[in-house]
């Protein structure tokens, strides 16, 4: 009961600490929705791209009718035509150096030449375009519209969120935990308690605790954002993302507990945290997919603990994932966080 | 966790105690005993050794060589019980900022397994009532320190380890921090103070053990240490121009010449004084200043240091 009582009152001044201090308040539960919002509204709203292309023309085509139908066929798709006479055909050139039209045309012996640099798929794709719509305009057949796919969690956002659900529980533990521990130890603050009969695992214990809390409101907000502004749903099994959610919190929390385990010095402390956080968020496919690395990079990406969090929870929000389908990803995190948890605290430096 | 007490054993015995730090030697082979009730004082400048002493009674650091009991206890076996039955200051006290007076002492007290009320006594008794609900980080230094007392009363301890529980504190607050102290050992808590000020010493502790660099030089009480000096009082004569002759007398037990005077050793002032005044209107002596003083601790430490007990510590301040 001694030990109930000791993390029921770690527990307690460490919510407290944290709600007393504004500014943590701000990065810990504003900045992610910021970032979620941002993020989300500018790769998710529908938006037309418009492009802007040069056509060389022949002074010789007095009265080129069939190209100004074909000039408004393309303005319907957000393609404007830039005009340019054969004999300023230097003018043209320069709209493209200038970046200031995608690619030019030139109508030659009766039909289009295209030029630009081969290596600009954005380029590529909008030349295929053209010539597509081209021949139907020749043939006069019709163009069958694409149909959206009819499943869910296809936007960016459904992408997005998850991933940032799992870098939350990351950073929160890797900061809000790990780096505690090291700002403890360097103003000395721990040397008093460990002189005292406090359990040792008990405080971590009520850290990890703590921690858990503070990430749960944060997931909250997060998700009820994502619900209310990006209408995003969990597909799959609740229980599983309760599952998940611990089993990553505990992964971290083991980590953290060995990243803050010897330094007392807050450059170190920073750089070891960022060491572990940095290079994760950028390859665990938080932002983008991990799937553009190379197939060898990929293998050791996907065990990451980032990874293993942020797919599980992509699964869950996106595919509708069952429990069991999770439970393999949850075993795992937990494992990360008992390995590197025990050796921590193995070493770890309470003086 | 048993706290059954055993009656007759020594609050702490600490039997050849070295502790190195690399080529280092902070704590040289120092052995000492405290018993029950009973409070003593570790005394010597910084880097004499003595945080690094008490730190391994604390639990805090192991020793090299050598062997530590508490209350016939040791930190090899019985850690646990060892810390639930001292009482610890540490000599740089910091709390968690955000974090209330009372707060802070309830969780110790969760710590220490006794109930939440020692929270409020321990508040009483270093007399922070008034401070109850304001956060650590804004006391004062001397209430920061009857904080980390009121942490070390949580449980009755019955050896209460004060690592310079003074220093940095004005006049005022060190006054206040005694009265506390004084309390503690009249009921009957074994002490071991770490100090450098030798008035706190005298006035707190029954036994004094003087510590230079790592090893303790002289020890016993406030008496027996004056005692073991065969002179009791100083004379310090300050003068103008050179002496023509020498004070040779049976009262002067020794003397040594200073830049601009000389420093006369005797047995007692009164035998001294009188045939000095004589020797020096004889010889036309222009005096400048004329200092005489009973033997203090002060005089003892330079006496077998060569150093003065405050001198490092201005220094570093």
């Amino acid at each position: 009961m001694q030990i109930l009582r000791e993390i029921y009152q770690l527990v307690t001044i460490q919510i407290k600490q944290f709600y007393r201090q504004p500014g943590v308040l701000f990065w810990a539960f504003i900045f992610p929705l910021a970032m979620a919002w941002i993020l989300g509204v500018a790769f998710t709203t529908e938006s037309k791209t418009h492009y802007k292309i040069a056509w060389i023309v022949p002074e010789s085509i007095r009265k080129p009718t069939r190209l100004k139908q074909f000039e408004k066929k393309l303005a319907s798709s957000s393609v404007q035509v830039v005009w340019i006479p054969e004999s300023q055909k230097e003018k043209a050139w320069k709209l493209y150096r200038k970046q200031k039209v995608v690619l030019v045309m030139q109508w030659q012996n009766q039909k289009w030449h295209f030029y630009y640099d081969t290596r600009l798929q954005e380029a590529k794709l909008l030349h295929l375009e053209i010539e597509r719509k081209w021949t139907h305009f020749l043939t006069g057949t019709k163009e069958s519209p694409p149909s959206s796919v009819p499943i869910q969690g296809t936007r960016y956002i459904d992408f997005l969120l998850p991933g940032l659900i799992a870098m939350g529980i990351m950073n929160s533990l890797m900061w809000g935990m790990s780096w505690t521990l090291i700002e403890l130890r360097m103003k000395k603050l721990l040397r008093r308690m460990s002189a005292s009969p406090m359990s040792k695992p008990g405080f971590m214990l009520s850290f990890y605790i703590s921690r858990m809390m503070i990430t749960a409101v944060e997931t909250l907000i997060l998700f009820v954002f994502g619900k209310w502004y990006f209408n995003l749903t969990l597909t799959g099994s609740w229980l599983g993302f309760f599952l998940i959610f611990l089993a990553g919190n505990f992964a971290f929390a083991g980590i953290g507990v060995l990243v803050a385990s010897r330094t007392d010095n807050s450059r170190i402390g920073n750089g070891l945290i960022n060491a572990v956080t940095f290079p994760m968020t950028v390859a665990s496919g938080i932002f983008f997919s991990y799937e553009r690395f190379p197939e060898m990079a990929q293998k050791f990406v996907a065990i990451l603990p980032l990874t293993l969090l942020s797919d599980a929870t992509r699964l869950l929000f996106n595919e509708g994932g069952t429990l069991s389908a999770i439970l393999m990803p949850a075993t795992a995190l937990i494992l990360y966080g008992i390995i590197f948890g025990a050796v921590g605290l193995k070493i770890y430096k309470w003086h | 966790m048993s706290t059954m007490r055993i009656p007759n054993v020594l609050a702490l015995k600490a039997e050849n105690i070295i502790k190195k730090f690399g080529n280092f030697t902070a704590v040289n082979n120092v052995s000492l005993s405290v018993k029950k009730g009973e409070a003593i004082a570790l005394l010597g400048p910084n880097g004499a050794g003595k945080t690094t002493f008490v730190e391994m009674v604390e639990g805090i650091q192991k020793p090299t060589a050598g062997h530590i009991e508490i209350l016939g206890l040791t930190w090899e076996k019985q850690a646990k019980e060892i810390q639930h039955r001292i009482g610890l200051v540490l000599q740089e006290n910091r709390f968690l900022d955000r974090v209330t007076v009372f707060e802070t002492l309830k969780l110790f007290t969760s710590f220490y397994n006794v109930p939440s009320a020692k929270a409020e006594y321990a508040l009483k008794k270093v007399n922070l009532v008034s401070k109850r609900d304001d956060y650590t980080m804004n006391l004062s230094g001397g209430q920061r320190q009857r904080l980390a007392i009121a942490l070390a009363l949580l449980n009755d301890p019955e050896l209460l380890l004060l690592d310079e529980p003074t220093t940095g504190l004005d006049p005022h607050a060190r006054r206040e921090v005694w009265n506390i102290i004084k309390e503690l050992k009249k009921s009957g808590t074994a002490i071991v103070l770490t100090t450098h000020y030798m008035e706190e010493a005298e006035k707190l502790c029954d036994k004094i053990y003087i510590m230079f660099q790592g090893k303790i030089l002289l020890s016993g009480t406030m008496k027996e240490l004056l005692a073991s000096q065969e002179y009791q009082s100083i004379v310090d004569l300050h003068f103008k121009g050179q002496l023509k002759k020498s004070f040779q007398h049976p009262a002067v037990i020794r003397q040594k010449k200073f830049p601009g005077g000389i420093r006369f050793y005797a047995k007692e002032l009164k035998e001294i004084l009188p045939p000095l005044m004589e020797w020096i209107k004889k010889n036309q002596i222009k005096i400048e200043d004329l200092n005489c003083r009973n033997l203090n601790l002060d005089d003892l430490f330079t006496e077998l240091t060569g150093h003065k007990l405050n001198e490092q510590n201005r220094k570093e301040a």
